[in-house]
């Protein structure tokens, strides 16, 4: 399992495509599929995802369709226009990200490296 | 696989408030997070409440608060996100509208002075207090915080008061000079002691230090300009100057006037008089309180005046006899004392001059 400093910057990104790519969650849902999806190496912690669900619901980035059973209410969280937007950007972003850390850390091959 | 009864529920609610968490929406995700961890985890044969008070501990490092603080952190940093955004915006129509207003102010095309408030303000009451509510949340120190804010406040007078100054709104001086006093005099110092010492800041301290003291004495002495005594004492003594020849002018008209019986010459010295003696009462008013701005109801009666004073004009065909333009009044308000009186001894003057030709050409 990766340190939550690696996973907290990213946690959006991740949040985010997952939404992108399954439509509507509930938040144990979107922890179990990260889980599963990577073999246990990114386990959400509850303590960050409600947080971070929360602040992208108030900023216009995802719809709730509440659902009651009995006393419990569970919440569905999906994509809204905007939010779908801020997906594509955040996995770019990522992306980018990404090639230049393993630019900056010399994990590729460089052509004039021989 | 286990059910989560509704005691249950109710008991791991009322749990979670107990521990802090307030917000309901925030609660309602985490008691049904809850409930599907018991529901998928739990094996038949373990008791509810030892499995969790073992599963708890998985939402927090120290206590199940944390949550409710991060999302409300997260949720104040919605705010951020808008206000960086409404940073920019403001800072980029700054840019715009200043350019454009000094570019037609230069130019003389209209919409000048709309177009520098609209740059001031956007500049000095939505940019700069964003930049320091934003400064604010900075994780920067206090004393950071304080010092850096207080300077954003000046410059705000600062422009202000410029803004000010280019509408001729009273209390711009002021703004100008308060402003900029305090920022040389109080910030800078408070500035440079405040960061010198670190020395990761040293070189930058000292150099923003000598800018802002540069900046701030330019600005002094330029506000010092518009204050020539030298300028309003040489306007004074011209104007006094014009006043007594017009004295003598007018005294020589009234010789002149007793020696012809011309219908039109007395009209145009009753009219002529009447007009002098308008113009010498607003004078008067002037002296009597050069600061006050608005003598508009005087403004209003002198332009009648000048009215009738030019329609008694018009049957006279010398062309040196030249009747008096109204357009200086039109900006009247905007003037300073001394210009104000001159133009009102200029009429004067003129008045006098067109008696005296038309007498004479008798």
């Amino acid at each position: 399992m990766y340190s939550s400093e690696l996973i907290k910057g990213t946690l959006k990104t991740i949040v985010l495509n997952l939404l992108n790519e399954h439509g509507k969650m509930y938040g144990y849902e979107i922890a179990q599929k990260v889980k599963e999806l990577t073999e246990g190496k990114i386990q959400i912690t509850e303590g960050a995802l409600y947080p971070t669900l929360h602040a992208l619901e108030k900023n216009g980035e995802l719809d709730i369709d509440k659902q009651y059973m009995g006393k419990r209410v569970r919440k569905y969280y999906s994509l809204t226009e905007q939010g779908q937007r801020t997906a594509a950007v955040k996995v770019n972003e990522l992306t980018d990200f990404i090639n230049t850390m393993k630019f900056l850390l010399d994990l590729e091959p460089k052509m004039n490296n021989g | 696989m286990a059910k989560v009864t509704s005691e249950q529920v109710d008991f791991i609610l009322i749990d979670f408030t107990k521990r802090g968490i307030v917000l309901e929406d925030l609660r309602d995700d985490l008691l049904d997070h809850m409930c599907c961890i018991i529901e998928n985890e739990m094996s038949e044969d373990d008791s509810f409440y030892r499995f969790y008070e073992t599963v708890l501990p998985r939402f927090f490092k120290e206590e199940l608060a944390e949550i409710q603080r991060e999302t409300d952190n997260l949720i104040r940093f919605k705010n951020f996100y808008s206000m960086m955004k409404m940073l920019k915006l403001s800072g980029i129509l700054t840019v715009i509208f200043s350019l454009a207003g000094a570019l037609f102010k230069t130019m003389h095309w209209p919409g000048a002075g709309m177009l520098i408030v609209l740059g001031g303000f956007f500049f000095s009451l939505v940019f700069l207090p964003l930049l320091i509510a934003l400064k604010m949340k900075d994780d920067a120190s206090k004393v950071d915080k304080a010092v850096f804010s207080l300077g954003f406040f000046l410059g705000m007078v600062m422009v202000t008061g410029l803004l000010f100054k280019l509408m001729h709104w009273p209390g711009a001086n002021i703004l100008m000079i308060g402003g900029t006093v305090s920022f040389t005099i109080v910030y800078v110092p408070v500035y440079f002691f405040s960061r010198y010492r670190r020395p990761e800041l040293k070189f930058n301290t000292a150099v923003n230090t000598v800018l802002m003291l540069a900046c701030g004495g330019i600005f002094f002495s330029l506000f010092n300009l518009s204050y020539s005594k030298k300028y309003e004492d040489s306007m004074k003594s011209q104007n006094l100057e014009m006043h007594e020849n017009s004295m003598l002018i007018y005294a020589s008209n009234e010789r002149l006037l007793a020696a012809t019986d011309d219908s039109l010459a007395q009209r145009l010295h009753l009219s002529t008089k009447e007009l002098d003696s308008e113009l010498e009462a607003i004078v008067e008013t002037i002296m009597e309180n050069p600061k006050q701005h608005h003598v508009n109801d005087n403004a209003k009666s002198i332009k009648e005046k000048i009215t009738t004073y030019n329609s008694v004009l018009s049957p006279i065909t010398d062309d040196k006899v030249v009747k008096v333009d109204l357009a200086p009044l039109q900006v009247f308000d905007q003037l300073d004392a001394e210009l104000k009186i001159r133009i009102l001894t200029n009429i004067q003057q003129q008045i006098a001059i067109n008696e005296n030709l038309y007498l004479t050409a008798l």
